[in-house]
């Protein structure tokens, strides 16, 4: 058995590259999820296939004890566009985006599929210090956060 | 607190691949997304032929996330990838290049990564089987000297044979990977008397070869001869205890003078015996027997090591 050492290639074109609009970039945007959460109440997602625009969303997360929630998300097509493209109103359950939840796909080689969240968003910094100032909002606060059926993480926490 | 509903930016997934990858949106641990850190092997075909096996020994240091592929580059291309692994990991796997160019990726959420070794391991050779090899047979009867080769990469294999004797002839046959060489002897009498010293050589698709010695004596004396023909094909369900096979080897010898070779072939399913006169094959057929087996019989006297005779058999277990 011969040893063989190849050259390394930085590679700096990223196989997968995900980019967001606007003057946040990705990194900067998943740094603040766990600041910043959101709700999300609609999605709206376009690609150039149909092919790849039907795949099948799985939406995971994590709850505070490290158990994993899925849940398969399903798009209905929207006719009213030029490109492939489906929207998703009122996901059913509480899509939480939150750092440590995923929004999972295939994307198919060469493929290029935007997605825009809406989403109601909740600082929890803000909500953690109205906490501090009066124990009787712990159970406002429970209750808001509980609207987010998955998210617990913070609940056991206040 | 609430601060009302918004709209994200818009978020823009490219896949820069030549394969379909699976996405982890907001996953902050997915390596494969916007990896800061690819350390790339560019496989030529000046360098990695078609079907060597490559070994990879990798080891990644409190790396959350660290993924090991085997990228193609064009679309005709096999792909395989490792499982991802966090600490030291090591895989096999064969590269099976069909044109243009490959390359081993390594992508990690850190920069922990230590060391990468990747091993060549060029195309195996044919191994054959522990068969007889040395033969003793009758100057005026028709017999069978078989071999049985293997490929450990999976290749064709073809026999070729120098030394052959005039009055031998070379069969081949293949049951999956399972590669029989038959060399039947039919000697003309005494003129061919003489002790014949053979090579069979098996060479696999990918021109690797391996030989082995085959010496064959012919003389008057008299010795074991399975009646022809000397292949045979069986099937038999599962759980059918009751049948017996015999083969006539020709001389009535007393039971307790003769032996045969163990077969090696996996065979697993029943047991031989030599009665005077014949080889008896009690097939115990259970549910793990089902498929192909491939039984492969020689006899000799036991006063001898030589070999006089030998056939084989196709075995077809049914559920």
């Amino acid at each position: 058995m011969a040893s063989y050492t190849p050259t390394i290639i930085t590679d700096s074109t990223p196989a997968i590259e995900i980019s967001m609009a606007g003057n946040i970039t990705y990194s900067e945007f998943m740094g603040t999820l766990g600041v910043d959460v959101y709700l999300v109440k609609k999605i709206f997602a376009q690609a150039n296939s149909f092919q790849q625009i039907s795949q099948t969303v799985k939406y995971s997360i994590y709850d505070s004890n490290g158990f994993l929630f899925s849940e398969s998300v399903a798009l209905t097509p929207d006719l009213y566009q030029f490109r492939p493209a489906l929207v998703l109103s009122e996901p059913g359950f509480g899509m939480v985006l939150n750092g440590r939840s995923t929004y999972n796909f295939n994307i198919f080689s060469g493929e290029r599929v935007q997605v825009i969240f809406y989403a109601e968003a909740l600082e929890l910094d803000n909500g953690l210090d109205k906490v501090s100032k009066s124990n009787t909002q712990i159970a406002k606060e429970n209750d808001n956060i509980g609207q987010l059926e998955l998210y617990d993480y913070f609940k056991d926490n206040l | 607190m609430r601060k009302g509903e918004t709209m994200l930016p818009t978020v823009v997934i490219r896949n820069r691949t030549a394969a379909s990858a699976s996405v982890n949106l907001f996953d902050p641990y997915d390596p494969s997304v916007n990896a800061t850190t690819t350390y790339r092997y560019d496989i030529t075909s000046e360098l990695f032929n078609n079907k060597d096996r490559v070994s990879i020994q990798y080891k990644a240091v409190n790396a959350l996330n660290y993924s090991v592929s085997v990228v193609a580059l064009a679309a005709s291309n096999a792909t395989s990838v490792i499982t991802a692994l966090n600490g030291l990991g090591v895989g096999t796997f064969y590269l099976v290049q069909t044109g243009g160019n490959m390359y081993i990726q390594v992508q990690s959420d850190t920069l922990q990564y230590n060391t990468l070794d990747i091993y060549r391991q060029n195309n195996s050779a044919p191994v054959f089987g522990n068969l007889p090899a040395s033969y003793r047979i009758n100057d005026s009867q028709t017999a069978q000297i078989i071999l049985a080769a293997t490929d450990p990469d999976l290749d064709n294999i073809t026999f070729s044979v120098t030394g052959l004797p005039s009055f031998c002839t070379l069969t081949q046959f293949s049951f999956a990977n399972n590669w029989i060489c038959a060399i039947e002897a039919a000697p003309g009498g005494a003129a061919d008397d003489g002790t014949y010293n053979m090579a069979v050589i098996a060479t696999d698709s990918e021109g690797a070869s391996t030989s082995k010695a085959v010496s064959l004596v012919v003389d008057s004396g008299s010795y074991f001869n399975f009646t022809r023909p000397y292949t045979d094909t069986r099937s038999i369900a599962v759980g059918d205890f009751s049948q017996q096979w015999n083969y006539d080897c020709g001389l009535g010898l007393a039971s307790g003078t003769t032996s045969y070779s163990s077969p090696t072939l996996g065979w697993s399913l029943g047991y031989l015996a030599i009665p005077p006169g014949y080889v008896a094959i009690f097939p115990h057929p259970i549910v793990s027997n089902t498929g192909d087996h491939i039984l492969i019989v020689a006899i000799h006297n036991s006063n001898s090591t030589e070999y006089q005779d030998s056939f084989f058999v196709k075995i077809t277990v049914t559920p």
